[in-house]
C-alpha cells in the first residue's frame, strides 16, 4: 500500500510531467553557486507569485478568490 | 492493466535518475558545497511547494463538499503554504546571500537554521500530497 501510495505521489508530484523532471534535474545537476544574474532570476519568480497580477490561479488564497 | 503498471513505474524511474544524478553532481573548484546544496534546497523549495499547492487546489475541485473540505488540515496547511511559503523560501535566499557575501561562522549557522525551518515545511507538504492522492486512490478520483 504504501509502494502504491508512493507511486502515485509521484504521478501527483510529476502532474507535469517532463517539465518538472527537467526542473529536478536541472537543480540537482547544479554543480556552482548561483551567478548575480540567476539569483535576480530566482527573485523574479519569487515576486511573480507575490504580485496578484502574474500569481497563478492555485498560488490565490480562498480570501483572494473570495470564498471568506 | 499491464500498460497502467509500467505507466506508474516510471516517475519512479525519473525519480531515481534524478537522486543518482543529484548524487553524481561534484561541485566545482572555487564553490563551497555548502552554499550549493542550500541553493539547490531553495529552488527545490519553490518547485515542490508549487506542486504541492497546484495538486491541493486539484484536489479541492473534485470535492462534493468543498465548504466541509476548506476546514480540513491538508487544505489549512495549503493556505497557510500559499500565505507563507514564499517567506520562508526569502528568509532562506536572504542569509545564503549574506553568507556568500560574509562567509563567517554566525552567518553559516543562520543558514542552517533557515534550511531547518524549510525542511520541516517541506516535509509536511510531502505528507499532505500523500494523502491527498491515496484518498483520491480510495474514492476512484483522480
Amino acid at each position: 500500500m504504501e509502494t502504491a501510495a508512493a507511486i502515485q505521489l509521484a504521478f501527483l508530484v510529476l502532474n507535469e510531467g517532463i517539465p518538472y523532471i527537467e526542473k529536478l534535474i536541472a537543480t540537482a545537476k547544479q554543480n556552482k553557486e548561483l551567478t548575480t544574474e540567476q539569483e535576480v532570476e530566482f527573485d523574479t519568480k519569487l515576486a511573480a507569485l507575490q504580485d496578484p497580477a502574474t500569481k497563478p490561479e492555485w498560488w490565490k488564497t480562498d480570501s483572494e478568490r473570495g470564498l471568506i | 492493466m499491464k500498460q497502467c503498471k509500467y505507466k506508474q513505474a516510471i516517475p519512479l524511474l525519473v525519480l531515481s535518475l534524478v537522486v543518482l544524478v543529484s548524487g553524481c553532481a561534484s561541485i566545482l573548484p572555487g564553490n563551497e558545497a555548502f552554499v550549493v546544496r542550500a541553493e539547490q534546497t531553495q529552488q527545490y523549495a519553490y518547485d515542490t511547494f508549487d506542486a504541492f499547492i497546484k495538486a491541493e487546489r486539484s484536489y479541492e475541485l473534485v470535492q462534493t463538499d468543498p465548504t466541509e473540505y476548506r476546514k480540513s488540515a491538508v487544505h489549512q496547511f495549503a493556505e497557510k503554504s500559499r500565505k507563507e511559503s514564499i517567506s520562508w523560501i526569502n528568509s532562506l535566499k536572504v542569509v545564503i546571500r549574506t553568507y556568500k557575501s560574509n562567509r563567517n561562522p554566525d552567518n553559516r549557522q543562520a543558514v542552517s537554521e533557515a534550511l531547518a525551518i524549510l525542511k520541516v515545511a517541506l516535509s509536511q507538504a510531502e505528507v499532505y500530497v500523500a494523502q491527498i492522492k491515496t484518498t483520491q486512490a480510495v474514492k476512484g478520483t483522480n
